[in-house]
């Protein structure tokens, strides 16, 4: 197991008694993308912040590149390396797109390159580069995920959780991102998993899917060789 | 309708038992007080408690009940004794007129300055309290009419002794105690915690916030000109800084925060703690806000719901219970 | 020529003002407490920097080296402390914590230094200068240098640092921040550092151009809170231009009535707009 990049054993996280997540598994594989998948509720918005050190784990281990991340508070999960682009993108409204992109790179590791890693991002989303000096509050949804992606980018990361990307945006739009996240996946080497509320999208999208029900992960394989009926059953319990 | 007024009545007297024991030990003190058998110090002790459970309970309504921190209620206790000043030193009439002016004219303001207020929330609202009640300390410190910084004296004859004091300080206590449970058990006191809690949930509920804010800031306002006009009859002189200052505040919040905020027994334990701790502490010129500032502070971090509020949940006992329905067995 | 007097001698008090509003609306702004003891803090700067003055015989500017440095550290150790503390319980507890801990600094500084007036004394504290026919103290150019350049210089830390752009961070939003990799704790004391800084070059600026008491916090907590309501939280223009207005004001109220003219403005304003001229 341990040789995954990140790996998650019997997590459990509760809201008060509720538990969001009970004794979830799942591994990401140091190259590639993974998606997971499961109905609104399933916990998976919650394993990925506890992954990022959002939630104190009621009990189970997070492993990252071998090492026991489980309780670290979130500054230090993305000084070694795992990000977290949480739901809506949540950039700082009222400073610039570069002054935010910038924030992605205050840890450590990613302070070294942030010029040239700043040029990337500009690279790969042209778009920033025009709005560079506007405040984040006054872009449009699309560019507002760019700039958060390209703020986890930023941090120079071995592993990105993108947490619905595609929320409330233009299925262009939406394609355009999936496309750029791919790009950065297969250059830069960076891990990806993502969870995708449009199950066919990110069978297509990943290498290796995850399905999660009432907080536990129900079914992994690799996204080509998952049977539809299969998954059907693990995403609704039937 | 009859339902509620119905259960409007058990929840008053739900209250019953707890009046009872305060207006039982109320008709001892007042007993002990008018028989003769305390001391004139004890006397003056007990005064003090009284007026200053008083302020507490008035704080308390805003600040434990509300959600509305107040740091500028020295407004009312300031025009009260200025009031009291001038109808008996500048008119020369009775001091029972004084008060009753003090009274009403802190009802006035208080109704007046909630327009403003209430607009605010939070820091503001506590900010632009204390804001008020300096305005006011400094309009009076260039205002001719009350002497500007000279300052005041009350001519009231014959003068109230102690003996008379004292028992006026108890009954205005049980007053206060007994508006405060009561205002707190009717629908009042459910809407203000709401409010508290949650201002918009309250109001989607159906709450009049604004209302519900007046009647306890009036009821505030009022219980705590009537506490700072009695102290200062028994003081005899007033001026801007001592009937306008920040102090009166600091007593209350202390009062209130060690004796438990939100609890109808906590200003009364925390008058009794204050009033004995500042009278140890006078053996110490300068340390007392530095000490009454450590403790308040030592509180808030390390025992929030302060001496009646941490007893109530070790000893699931309630004094003043604002539970509206018999705890199960 | 009377009324470019006025409006410059308002705005070189503006600047004054501006320095002592922006400490406060960086506590409010980014940490989300009101700091009921910033007035004290800024005489705290003011008796340091008088003592440390008249002690060592030399100008009170010279001062700075120690007073800064040493009002940092307070800042951030007390945020760390006690205001991160006290934060977890909630706004009001909060609030009455820095309640607390204003009557135990006035307290505390009447008892070390007794009520005697304090001031700053310099050489040129009662000299002026002409410029185009207007007579303008150099005391109150020299102030206004000072605080202008606190002000700018602190702008340029909050847009050119990644410390800086980390404060900005939090202010904006505290979970997407640590999700970039900030400690917010951290920077919540380095922003309560940098903010009793500014209250310790503000303290000098109250110590050289007027007379101080140990109790004299609270009226300068309420310009700062003036300041603060006019010109909104986390922007600097805002903050200057604030200070000027509220200059203005005092200078045409007079000594007599422009604190209470403040005080009244303050309160309509707030009236109108409950949430400061710029707020939300």
């Amino acid at each position: 197991m341990h040789d995954a990049l990140l790996s998650i054993e019997g997590l459990t996280v509760c809201y008060g008694d509720f538990p969001a997540v009970s004794s979830a598994s799942l591994s990401v594989a140091a190259e590639g993308v993974s998606a997971l998948i499961g109905a609104n509720g399933a916990g998976k918005t919650t394993l990925l912040e506890a992954a990022a050190g959002l939630h104190r784990p009621k009990a189970g281990k997070i492993f990252f590149q071998g090492e026991d991340i489980t309780g670290l508070p979130p500054e230090e999960i993305v000084r070694r390396g795992l990000c977290l682009v949480p739901q809506g993108g949540r950039c700082f409204p009222r400073m610039s797109v570069e002054d935010n992109l910038l924030m992605g790179s205050y840890s450590p590791r990613g302070r070294k390159n942030a010029r040239q890693s700043l040029e990337r991002v500009y690279a790969l989303f042209p778009a920033l580069m025009q709005k560079r000096k506007a405040p984040a509050g006054s872009l449009s949804g699309g560019q507002r995920q760019m700039t958060a992606i390209g703020r986890a980018f930023m941090a120079d990361p071995k592993c990105i959780l993108f947490d619905e990307i595609s929320l409330g945006l233009a299925p262009v739009v939406i394609h355009d991102l999936y496309e750029r996240i791919q790009t950065v996946n297969a250059e830069e080497k960076t891990a990806i998993l993502l969870v995708e509320q449009d199950t066919e999208k990110a069978l297509v999208l990943s290498d290796t899917c995850f399905v999660m029900l009432k907080g536990s992960v129900t079914l992994s394989g690799p996204s080509g060789k998952l049977r539809p009926e299969d998954i059907r059953s693990a995403y609704f319990g039937i | 309708m009859k339902k509620s007024a119905a259960s409007k009545d058990a929840w008053a007297l739900g209250a019953l038992p707890s009046l009872g024991i305060v207006l039982g030990i109320g008709a001892c003190l007042l007993a002990l007080g008018l028989g003769g058998a305390l001391p004139a110090n004890g006397m003056r002790y007990l005064f003090q408690i009284f007026l200053y459970i008083t302020l507490g309970e008035a704080w308390n309504l805003l600040g434990g009940y509300a959600g509305l921190t107040s740091l500028g209620q020295q407004l009312f206790i300031g025009l009260s004794g200025y009031a009291i000043a001038v109808v008996t030193g500048t008119y020369r009439l009775p001091l029972w007129l004084g008060v009753l002016a003090g009274a009403l004219l802190c009802a006035l303001g208080a109704y007046l300055l909630s327009f403003v207020l209430f607009r605010m929330h939070g820091m503001y609202f506590a900010v632009a309290t204390w804001v008020a009640a300096e305005a006011m300390s400094m309009f009076f410190f260039s205002w001719k009419y009350v002497n500007q910084g000279g300052g005041m004296t009350m001519r009231i004859s014959p003068y109230p002794t102690i003996h008379q004091l004292y028992p006026l300080a108890l009954i205005l206590c049980c007053l206060a105690l007994t508006c405060v449970t009561l205002l707190l058990r009717s629908r009042l006191g459910l809407s203000l915690m709401a409010m508290r809690d949650d201002p918009e949930a309250a109001a989607a509920a159906g709450v009049n916030l604004r209302k519900s804010r007046l009647i306890a800031y009036l009821a505030s306002a009022v219980l705590t000109a009537l506490a700072g006009g009695l102290f200062f009859v028994n003081q005899g002189t007033i001026y801007p800084d001592s009937g306008f200052q920040i102090t009166w505040t600091v007593s209350m919040v202390f009062i209130v925060i060690i004796g438990g905020s939100g609890t109808v027994g906590g200003p009364v334990v925390g008058a009794v703690v204050y009033v004995l701790l500042r009278e140890y502490l006078a053996a110490y010129p300068g340390w007392s806000n530095i000490i009454l500032g450590a403790v308040t502070i030592l509180v808030i971090l390390f025992l929030p719901a302060g001496i009646v509020g941490t007893m109530q949940t070790r000893m699931k006992f309630e004094l003043f219970s604002q539970r509206r329905h018999p705890k199960p067995e | 020529m009377e009324i470019v007097q006025l409006v410059v001698n308002g705005v070189l008090l503006g600047g004054m003002y501006a320095l002592l509003g922006v400490g406060m609306a960086m506590i409010f702004g980014i940490v989300g407490l009101t700091n009921l003891a910033h007035g004290e803090f800024v005489i705290v700067g003011a008796y340091a920097s008088t003592l440390l003055a008249q002690g060592m015989g030399v100008d009170p500017i010279l001062t700075l080296c120690v007073t800064v440095p040493m009002m940092f550290l307070i800042g951030a150790g007390l945020q760390y402390a006690l205001f991160n503390r006290a934060m977890r319980r909630g706004a009001e507890p909060a609030l009455l914590v820095t309640f607390g801990v204003s009557i135990i600094l006035q307290d505390a500084l009447l008892l070390l230094f007794s009520a005697d007036a304090r001031h700053a004394e310099t050489a040129y504290g009662l000299a002026t200068v002409r410029i185009a026919g207007i007579d303008v103290s150099a005391l109150n150019l020299v102030l206004f240098g000072i605080s202008v350049c606190s002000v700018l210089l602190l702008s340029l830390f909050l847009s050119g640092t990644y410390a800086g752009r980390a404060i900005r961070a939090v202010s904006d939003d505290g979970r997407a921040a640590s999700l970039s990799g900030v400690n917010v704790r951290r920077i919540y004391a380095l922003a309560m550092g940098i903010a009793l800084a500014t209250a310790a070059v503000a303290g000098l600026c109250v110590g050289m151009k007027w007379t101080f008491y140990p109790s004299s916090g609270g009226r300068y907590l309420l310009i700062a809170f003036i300041v603060v309501v006019i010109g909104g939280m986390g922007s600097i223009p805002g903050t200057l231009l604030a200070g000027m207005v509220f200059g203005l004001a005092q200078v045409i109220g007079g000594a007599n009535y422009g604190l209470l003219i403040s005080y009244l403005l303050l309160l309509i304003v707030l009236t109108f707009r409950p949430k400061g001229l710029l707020g939300k």
